[in-house]
């Protein structure tokens, strides 16, 4: 049993965030309290962040209740079995449907997605993935382009 | 002081609309896919609606409505069928379902104990519709007669209280609820037209985009925890037998009392803001408990424990919808993704929508009732399906999840933009879990930000500058003296431990 350790990371960085936005909120003008510029109310709630990260830094964590890790995690980071993996590959194979979409069409994207989205789950094997992946890819251009007729195209876009 | 006339009136033409063919068929159409993804394992109504959100903006308004509220409904059943076949919850409102509910599924009544939790759902449905078609015109009167210091006061009223009534730390919930108004101020001012936070991007310019938001930090954060999770390795689920879908009449005796006290209950507990549905299910259920004495077996599959729960959290599920109508303040993450959905349509929520838009008000209540109605109909039969789609493997479900949610984003307005923005979002949520910080406050002031700021500015222009606006005008200072008290309260020890006991089941 451990007390919570992420109010560290956390009321840092609120703090950060709000200084960050401060920052950036000077370049628009104050104005008065009558008539607001569009700066004031930005520096208001960033300083309310602020307020609040010293806060979560001043309860040392005793806002939470005790959990068995402390809310860390247990593997490291970067090991097979550490949050990096499903990190990693979901947010790749989210970039990858943006990139492709417009020049390789559906078809193509959601298989490459499926691919690349598959190797977040340790437990998958390559031949059920390449399944899954033309199976949804023929299942979402059918769905999406055919029934609900959206404006992506089917073939990679030539020249 | 009721006007029953206009509310006849007023249900007719909602019934005439919510029943032309195109907004049945998408009712239909919207329950059954919320109630298909509200079994699947791992998927709440907030990631279900959010996910699908996309998808309804290319219909009219109405019907774009329609289907979600159908999608609200289908996933909160969704998550009833679990926690009675499986001993999953599929949301926290039905957690106390599970052990009652379970508990009939292991005396082989599980179909009995589903029947009796539709029933219950839907006589609670039909209450909550009418209760909604009764007072939000009434409401909505007073409502108008606020001006710029009581509406702000209203919101920052309406976000205290969800951020005090709900659970989990409240310090951490405030912080999120300032990092949702920093975001909501992204785009241009509509004062001076002064461009903010948009880091000279021109997509930025009219604000974040909703959807991106939304999908990333309920659906892909959804994803990244629940993989996580999996690691451990994982089993497809066990079902109990169903048994037979009708309950006896000893159960139906027991039940039915049960229903009407969870009504009651949901009714009102509904309206709070927060954990209505989920405060309202548990009291419904201590309720019976202290009712049914030590004599009973309650706990172990006694039908009230199932009736009174479902029936409270769907009443609950239904007010809900009464304050963001009538208020324009939504009071929890579902109602705040509504109300995302009615600003991309153009539709402002609040008092002047009744008179406004009577189409599109009495359209949604008469849909409420049609929903429920569906439900049973044609959820009931189809329960066994539902239990097929629970076998399904988590390793084949995200990839799906993540296509549908995609394209979706992206049909919306066409832009690659908002899929990197998803990824985004989709980091910050699954950050925000790691550190127990609530994605629902965000949502809340992100929606809500933009229309404080504006009402502050003009209570500001009114008073000449002068704070006191807030105290001089009653309403406002009463709104005000209910957001300090619920602030100090939150600071007592006695209030805290009761409120640490409450969320503790």
């Amino acid at each position: 049993m451990g007390r919570d350790r992420t109010w560290l990371p956390l009321g840092i960085s609120c703090i950060i965030l709000g200084l960050a936005a401060i920052a950036i909120a000077r370049d628009y003008p104050y104005g008065s309290v009558t008539a607001m510029g569009p700066g004031f109310i930005p520096t208001a709630v960033s300083i309310l962040l602020i307020f609040f990260g010293a806060l979560i830094l001043a309860g040392r964590g005793r806002d939470v209740p005790e959990s068995a890790d402390g809310g860390e995690i247990a593997a490291p980071a970067f090991s097979p079995e550490g949050p990096w993996r499903a990190i990693g590959s979901i947010t790749v194979s989210i970039v990858l449907f943006g990139m492709s979409i417009k020049p390789l069409g559906l078809p193509i994207t959601a298989f490459l997605v499926v691919l690349v989205a598959g190797y977040a789950h340790s437990q998958m094997r390559i031949w059920p993935l390449l399944t899954l992946a033309v199976l949804l890819s023929a299942a979402a251009t059918l769905v999406f382009i055919g029934l609900l007729g959206l404006n992506i195209g089917t073939l990679p876009r030539v020249g | 002081m009721f006007d029953f006339g206009a509310i006849f009136q007023g249900l007719g033409l909602g019934f005439g609309v919510a029943a032309i063919p195109v907004n049945i068929l998408f009712c239909f159409l919207g329950c059954l896919v919320g109630t298909l993804v509200g079994v699947l394992p791992g998927l709440g109504p907030t990631a279900t609606i959010a996910i699908l959100l996309p998808m309804t903006m290319t219909l009219s308004p109405v019907t774009g409505l329609i289907t979600l509220a159908g999608i609200y409904y289908g996933a909160q059943y969704g998550g009833s069928t679990t926690s009675i076949l499986l001993r999953l919850p599929g949301e926290a409102s039905s957690v106390v379902t599970v052990l009652d509910g379970h508990g009939m599924t292991r005396r082989g009544r599980g179909g009995a104990a589903l029947a009796i939790a539709a029933w219950g759902s839907f006589f609670a449905g039909t209450v909550g519709t009418l209760f909604i078609a009764i007072f939000a015109p009434l409401l909505a009167e007073v409502v108008l007669k606020f001006g710029a210091a009581e509406y702000f006061m209203l919101m920052v009223l309406g976000l205290v209280a969800s951020v005090v009534l709900a659970q989990g730390s409240v310090i951490r919930a405030l912080a999120m609820v300032a990092i949702g108004l920093l975001l909501g101020m992204v785009g241009t001012d509509q004062n001076s037209g002064q461009y903010r936070y948009t880091f000279d991007s021109l997509e930025l310019l009219n604000g974040l985009p909703f959807v991106p938001l939304v999908v990333g930090l309920f659906g892909i954060a959804d994803i990244l925890v629940a993989l996580e999770k999996s690691r451990a390795g994982e089993e497809p689920q066990q079902t109990g037998a169903i048994g037979k879908l009708w309950p006896t009449r000893a159960e139906a005796r027991r039940a039915a009392p049960a229903a009407a006290r969870g009504t009651l209950i949901g009714l009102f507990l509904g309206l709070m803001p927060g954990g209505g549905a989920l405060m309202s299910s548990f009291v419904a259920y201590s309720l019976e408990k202290r009712i049914s004495g030590k004599t009973g077996d309650f706990g172990n599959g006694d039908p009230a424990g199932v009736a009174a729960p479902e029936a409270a959290n769907n009443a609950g599920a239904q007010t809900a919808f009464l304050p963001l109508l009538t208020l324009g303040l939504p009071s929890n993450a579902v109602m705040a993704l509504m109300t995302g959905a009615m600003l991309i349509h153009g539709i402002i929520p609040g008092p002047r929508i009744i008179s406004n838009q009577p189409t599109l008000f009495w359209g949604l209540i008469a849909s409420m009732w049609i929903g429920n109605l569906m439900l049973l109909i044609i959820n009931l039969p189809l329960v066994g399906l539902w239990v097929q789609m629970l076998k399904i493997r988590y390793r084949y479900l995200y990839p799906i999840i993540l296509i549908v949610s995609l394209v979706g984003i992206y049909s919306v307005e066409y832009s690659v933009m908002h899929v990197y923005l998803t990824a985004m979002f989709g980091i910050l949520g699954y950050v925000m879990n790691r550190w127990k910080c609530e994605p629902a406050p965000l949502v809340l002031a992100f929606v809500l930000g933009p229309m404080m700021e504006q009402y502050f500015r003009r209570a500001m222009l009114v008073s000449r500058g002068d704070l006191g606006i807030f105290i001089d005008r009653p309403i406002s200072l009463f709104l005000l003296l209910i957001t300090v008290a619920l602030l100090v309260g939150i600071a007592a020890p006695h209030f805290r431990s009761f409120r640490n006991k409450a969320f503790a089941e």
